[in-house]
């Protein structure tokens, strides 16, 4: 359903201005920093309302990235090379505390002189996470392509497609002839941003986004059999795995938790408030609302958080 | 005889200082609140005199221009020197001056002449937040208020003048701030004028949780 993009064909086009006149050069360092707390009600994208469970997290990240701004013909593009470390711990489940890595590669281009000018932005990015779970140790590849139309200075919006791949460990094999590399998936996301200026200070936000891929799904091992007797057997799974973190602990005693990978689609809506306090600085406080599609299921999920966002 | 010519001359210089003025000019909003950054102008509607002219200086720092506005004469120069590490591109679409100094760094080798009067909006075509004003004067006698609200405008002869008033939230045109002011010969004159404001509409220049970063 998805077609493999390969990250190198990005890059490529990103180191494209490279070789452009001798004018170009590394311009500027680029800072940022984030703080957020976020709950969500469905943590473990359970499709039966039984199964949900919810947690809390804090994340914080901070990110170094230098910008080598090109010349000549290309003198409306830059790339940012970053590299982002970051944390995040929750409140009940622990052990899906973790830090990552991101190494990222961002091309930025500006299709004119002005500032209601549309822009393209390029971006690689492979988060390496180490989780406390180390089951749930992976890589999230993303590759983002979109473009920002700023129509006067108090409103904007941005269309972009993402190309999403998990890579994580293969679980211990349940059920034979399936795979048990639950945290192997790709998605593909066709979003839209816009954002409208209350005040200059207050920027509304909003997201909408379509999503179609392979999503993880949650349920216990009483729920299970409904789900397996919806697909038509067990080995219609792309993936299972009994998991270690919504486990009998949640679900009761000899419960265990399935988590499993289908394929499906689904939407995402959110909104975001933000105030800035700063020329770097500003804080948020955003919702957002998700419905997944999984064959015959759906799960959702309520995504609440307030953020803290740093910029320099 | 040659003292007498000294003494004569220097006669006829104090009497050209104490001819000359200095008009102070309060600008306050709708509300009474001190409005800074605005262009006060002292016109003499018979004879816009044609003296020596000022060059300008709008300068980028920490990927601001400072100052936020400045007026100067028209005819004359303004250069850009930039004081960051990185490049700018500064532009303006203004019917005043339209013009375009693409990616530099350091101070550009010649400085940009403003020979029409009016408002010129800048931008820095990298960092979409950067903005500024240069007002093109038609007259030799014009102020910036400072933090105060006040303009301070020295060396005005006397006459019958036209005081006006130009600020970036300036709601309506300028003719609407339009005061007659007489300047005596021995002595300052003063007057506060109330102007209208609208909002400023600008990119602010601080990230977002959902953008990424700047706007």
């Amino acid at each position: 359903m998805i077609s493999k993009i390969k990250f190198g064909s990005v890059v490529s086009l990103c180191l494209l201005g490279v070789s452009a006149p001798a004018s170009a050069e590394w311009v500027d360092w680029q800072h940022a920093a984030s703080l957020r707390v976020e709950h969500n009600d469905n943590l473990n994208q359970a499709v039966f309302s039984e199964d949900e469970l919810s947690d809390s997290f804090a994340r914080a990240d901070v990110e170094i990235g230098r910008l080598y701004q090109l010349g000549g013909r290309f003198s409306n593009s830059r790339i940012k090379f970053g590299l982002g470390v970051g944390g995040e711990i929750y409140n009940h489940y622990d052990e899906m505390n973790k830090v990552s890595v991101t190494p990222s590669l961002v091309y930025f281009h500006k299709f004119g002189l002005g500032h209601t000018v549309p822009k393209l932005r390029l971006e690689w990015q492979s988060e390496r996470e180490k989780v406390d779970d180390e089951q749930r140790e992976r890589w999230l590849h993303r590759l983002d392509a979109s473009v920002n139309k700023p129509f006067n200075h108090r409103f904007d919006v941005s269309v972009g497609l993402a190309y999403l791949k998990s890579d994580g460990r293969d679980w211990d094999a349940v059920v034979e002839q399936v795979d048990s590399d639950v945290l192997d998936f790709e998605q593909l996301h066709l979003y839209s941003n816009a954002r409208f200026a209350l005040l200059p200070r207050l920027m509304l936000g909003a997201q909408a986004r379509y999503l179609d891929g392979e999503f993880h799904g949650q349920c216990s091992g009483d729920t299970i059999g409904m789900i397996i007797d919806g697909i038509g057997g067990p080995e219609n799974f792309t993936a299972f795995g009994l998991d270690g973190v919504f486990n009998e602990a949640d679900f009761g005693e000899g419960v265990p938790g399935c988590r499993y990978v289908l394929d499906g689609d689904g939407y995402q809506l959110g909104l975001d408030l933000n105030y800035a306090l700063t020329k770097q600085l500003s804080v948020a406080v955003g919702y957002s609302y998700q419905s997944i599609d999984i064959e015959e299921w759906t799960y959702e999920n309520n995504i609440g958080r307030l953020s803290l966002q740093y910029l320099r | 005889m040659k003292a007498y010519r000294w003494i004569a001359l220097s006669l006829l210089m104090q009497a050209g200082v104490a001819s000359a003025a200095t008009v102070t000019v309060t600008v306050v909003d709708s509300k009474g609140e001190k409005v800074d950054n605005a262009v006060v102008t002292v016109t003499d509607p018979a004879s816009p005199s044609a003296g020596k002219v000022n060059d300008g200086t709008v300068t980028q720092i920490d990927k601001e221009f400072v100052p936020f506005v400045i007026a100067v004469e028209q005819g004359a120069k303004v250069s850009f020197p930039n004081k960051d590490s990185t490049r700018h591109h500064v532009y303006s679409f203004s019917d005043a001056k339209q013009f375009e100094i693409p990616l530099y760094s350091g101070t550009p080798g010649e400085p940009v002449a403003f020979d029409k009067p009016g408002v010129v909006a800048l931008g820095c075509n990298i960092h979409d937040w950067m903005s500024s004003y240069i007002y093109v004067s038609p007259t030799p006698y014009f102020g910036v208020t400072d933090q105060r609200g006040v303009a301070t405008i020295n060396q005005v002869p006397a006459g019958e003048f036209q005081v006006e008033v130009w600020h970036p939230e300036l709601k309506g045109d300028v003719a609407s701030t339009r005061q007659n002011l007489g300047v005596g010969e021995d002595g300052s004159s003063a007057l506060t004028i109330e102007i209208s404001k609208k909002r400023l509409w600008k990119s602010w220049r601080s990230p977002t949780a959902n953008g990424g970063g700047y706007r």
